[in-house]
């Protein structure tokens, strides 16, 4: 049993200090994959504030067959869409197509801060794809499991949003 | 949180160095989950006061059974005195009589010429205190014989019949 096992095992004995211990451990990546989607910074609390609630309520839920991070970033997302949802529209015509593209493993260009900006262009599912994969590092089967889409859904997602990154960065270099 | 083997970018890099929430904001959102998961927790909750209860009877319990052991041990202890103890302090009782007379009567003939032998008689006395303090120290250390119990009855004995010199030589005189 891992040390995030054995928590969870506590908090469902109803040890509270074990569900702290869980929050100190999660609270940082859930705040800054959501602040990725928000420059209000009470929302964002608000966000990780329902998340962890959600997941302390419905704990007896989690089969434990996925990371816990996983599940909590589900439920960050939930939480952060449906709110999202109110004021704008999201279509993701490739998401909904589910195309599989072949992924260039080579397929790498320079981060940088104007990359960020570029990022705050796209839609909470590309820039949630892009974000959970390349930088918190999660498989694709776990960002489908997440944000309830096909894992091909995922990939294309992934791969057309470097790609679209990409020309912006051969276009940004040719001005410059 | 362990980070996935398919991350390609450092995370350090990417966050900027707002992105990390700081720890105020971490207690903040910690105080509102709590205010939501552990509503209206009352100050002593049942568990808490029957603890609180028990702990006050367990509490009256060693008090009252402390002061009667005490009491117990003090009336033991006063029955079962031992003589040389009780000699003691019936010599020191009778020392500490005669001490409260003494000063009266040394006192009052200050120029008078027995002066230089009732000095000599408070350097007598000086020196059975001496010897006195040093026996007693003995007997609370280790040393418990009735020699040593013996030797200190004569010199209360001595102490007591040298007052009783100074006190009759100031009456006379005066």
């Amino acid at each position: 049993m891992t040390d995030e096992s054995f928590l969870i095992s506590r908090i469902r004995e109803g040890d509270y200090a074990a569900f702290r211990i869980l929050y100190e451990h999660h609270v940082d990546p859930l705040y800054r994959f959501l602040k990725q989607f928000s420059r209000d910074r009470h929302q964002v609390e608000d966000w990780v504030q329902r998340s962890f609630i959600k997941a302390y309520e419905s704990l007896d839920r989690f089969a434990g067959r996925s990371r816990f991070s996983t599940w909590l970033f589900a439920i960050g997302l939930n939480e952060m869409r449906s709110d999202r949802r109110k004021t704008q529209t999201v279509f993701l015509e490739e998401a909904a197509l589910g195309q599989s593209v072949t992924e260039d493993p080579h397929e790498h260009f320079a981060w940088d801060e104007l990359m960020r900006g570029w990022l705050d262009q796209l839609d909470d599912i590309r820039r949630s794809v892009f974000i959970l994969h390349e930088v918190e590092g999660f498989s694709h089967a776990e960002i489908a499991q997440m944000l309830q889409i096909g894992e091909s859904a995922s990939r294309t997602i992934l791969s057309r949003t470097r790609q679209w990154l990409k020309v912006k960065w051969n276009e940004e270099r040719t001005h410059t | 949180m362990e980070r996935g083997k398919d991350a390609h970018m450092n995370p350090e890099q990417f966050y900027q160095g707002d992105d990390k929430p700081p720890r105020s904001t971490k207690q903040r959102i910690w105080r509102s989950i709590n205010h939501v998961l552990q509503p209206h927790r009352p100050l002593f909750s049942v568990p808490d006061a029957r603890s609180f209860v028990y702990g006050i009877a367990a509490s009256f319990l060693v008090l009252l059974s402390g002061y009667g052991l005490y009491h117990m041990v003090e009336r033991f202890t006063a029955v079962d005195r031992p003589a040389e103890l009780r000699f003691d302090a019936a010599y020191q009782s009778a020392i500490q009589e005669f001490e409260r007379v003494l000063p009266s009567a040394a006192d009052s003939k200050e120029s008078d010429p027995g002066q230089e032998a009732l000095e000599a008689r408070f350097q007598q006395i000086r020196l059975i205190d001496a010897a006195i303090k040093e026996l007693r120290s003995d007997i609370a250390r280790t040393d418990i014989s009735p020699v040593t119990h013996s030797r200190l009855r004569q010199l209360y004995g001595l102490k007591l019949r040298v007052l009783l010199e100074i006190i009759e030589k100031g009456e006379r005189q005066s």
